[in-house]
């Protein structure tokens, strides 16, 4: 059976001592065989004891509730857990609150003052778009802080080991070193290249290569002033190696 | 202090020895609560339950000495109720308890001072096990149960208002649900209580 306002408002009225005798009889017959008024008079028990410690009782409630309800066993548990329950409820509100507070605050900012979120979130983007820019404009200049050099073998000349050398002079807002090393004929056999230095030179890569040339690269930080030889090597399909006649020489000013 | 045939709800109805009342006249009792003896059991667990809960409404200190008390009368009197007994046994049984309790009254009047808060040391410690407790909730269970006596008077049904709304609900499945979580930590707190201090200490 459903419950009314009116049957909420007679039970209220039970705990709290103001029905007469035959209302009373009338309500207690009720709460010994329906189910739904007896859970509203548990749920009122509850609010009632709110009430009574948030100073929302008469004078004449208040001595009623603590000379019946409050005086039974059920009474002191319940009392004891509103005590309890008011002595701990800082402490978890403060933690429930923190939390709600983020969780609430830009809904809260959005309904209060629109046109400050509208205002802050322009901001945002301006600003993520200036970071952007200037990220990008960062990375394009790193990225073009290089030298390109073309070296080509030395084994068509005379003297192998002193061939034509290049010399390059690198700034010192210079990263990295690009040579292209172009190759004295085509490879068709090599599958990949493999690049060494003869001396001085402890990390240099390539970064790519086609039939005529292979591109390497070397930090700008290994280079000191002096003369490098660069040798190159085929690496066939079958995984051996063949060593590219000649040497690649260039000379750091 | 009369034969207590059923200490609490919930656990298993059966009769303990007993000088005055006899198993013939329990087995008679619930087979007229209910044929089924599982339901006769749960029917009668119910009577209890609720007479324990109306009379300490009524500032009975001892509901359940009461409620036992009842039972002795109505199970001395099973087999007139059989015979001629026409309605829901539970309208009885209240009306016997209602009887005792005002035996009770006349005999001990309800005292005119109100009962003594319980001591600050009770609190403290009732609060520490409901620490433990609400550690158990979910987040928004403990919210739910930490806030609902938060505010009062208008601000209260504001407040409501809005739990009620975050959650989905009707105000009246919100108060039911709150009845619910408070219960299972009164619970909770009683029994962590009963644990840390001897029961004669707890007032």
């Amino acid at each position: 059976m459903a419950l009314n306002n009116r049957d909420q408002e007679r039970i209220r009225r039970y705990l709290l001592g103001q029905l007469d005798d035959e209302e009373q009889q009338k309500i207690e017959d009720r709460l010994m065989l329906e189910n739904d008024l007896f859970e509203e008079l548990e749920i009122s028990k509850d609010e009632i004891i709110g009430e009574y410690y948030a100073g929302e009782l008469t004078a004449k409630e208040r001595d009623w509730l603590e000379q019946h309800f409050l005086a039974s066993p059920e009474g002191k548990s319940r009392r004891r857990f509103a005590l309890a329950l008011k002595q701990s409820k800082p402490k978890h509100l403060q933690s429930v609150t923190r939390v709600e507070r983020i969780r609430n605050w830009l809904p809260d900012l959005w309904r209060s003052q629109p046109w400050a979120v509208v205002a802050s979130a322009a901001v945002v983007l301006i600003v993520a778009g200036i970071v952007l820019r200037v990220t990008i404009g960062t990375s394009q200049s790193t990225s073009g802080k290089f030298l390109a050099l073309t070296l080509t073998n030395s084994s068509g000349t005379r003297g192998q080991d002193t061939g034509p050398t290049a010399k390059v002079s690198l700034p010192a807002n210079v990263d990295e070193l690009r040579i292209t090393l172009v190759l004295p004929a085509p490879s068709p056999l090599a599958s990949s290249y493999r690049v060494e230095a003869v001396d001085g030179i402890n990390t240099l890569s390539i970064a790519g290569s086609n039939s005529n040339s292979v591109s390497v690269t070397i930090p700008a930080a290994q280079l000191r002033r002096g003369q490098y030889a660069l040798r190159l090597f085929a690496i066939k399909t079958d995984g051996t190696e063949e060593r590219i006649p000649g040497n690649y020489f260039f000379t750091v000013e | 202090m009369s034969n207590r045939l059923v200490r609490s709800i919930g656990k298993q109805t059966s009769p303990l020895t007993s000088e005055t009342l006899n198993q013939e006249g329990f087995d008679k009792l619930l087979a007229w609560l209910d044929p089924d003896r599982d339901k006769a059991g749960e029917k009668y667990s119910q009577i209890q339950f609720r007479l324990i809960k109306i009379f300490a409404c009524q500032g009975c200190c001892e509901p359940e000495d009461l409620a036992d008390e009842t039972l002795d009368v109505v199970i001395r009197k099973i087999d007139w109720l059989i015979e001629n007994y026409e309605g829901d046994p539970a309208s009885y049984f209240f009306g016997v308890a209602k009887k005792k309790h005002l035996e009770q009254r006349r005999k001990k009047p309800v005292p005119n001072l109100p009962p003594p808060e319980p001591p600050p040391e009770e609190i403290d410690h009732a609060s520490e096990c409901l620490d433990n407790c609400l550690e158990k909730l979910t987040a928004e269970d403990r919210k739910l149960a930490v806030r609902y006596h938060e505010e009062s008077k208008g601000a209260k049904i504001r407040l409501r208002k809005q739990l009620a709304a975050e959650l989905g609900v009707s105000i009246n499945a919100l108060r039911i649900r709150v009845h619910h979580l408070h219960s299972d930590l009164r619970e909770c707190v009683d029994s962590c209580m009963r644990k840390i201090l001897p029961s004669e200490t707890i007032s």
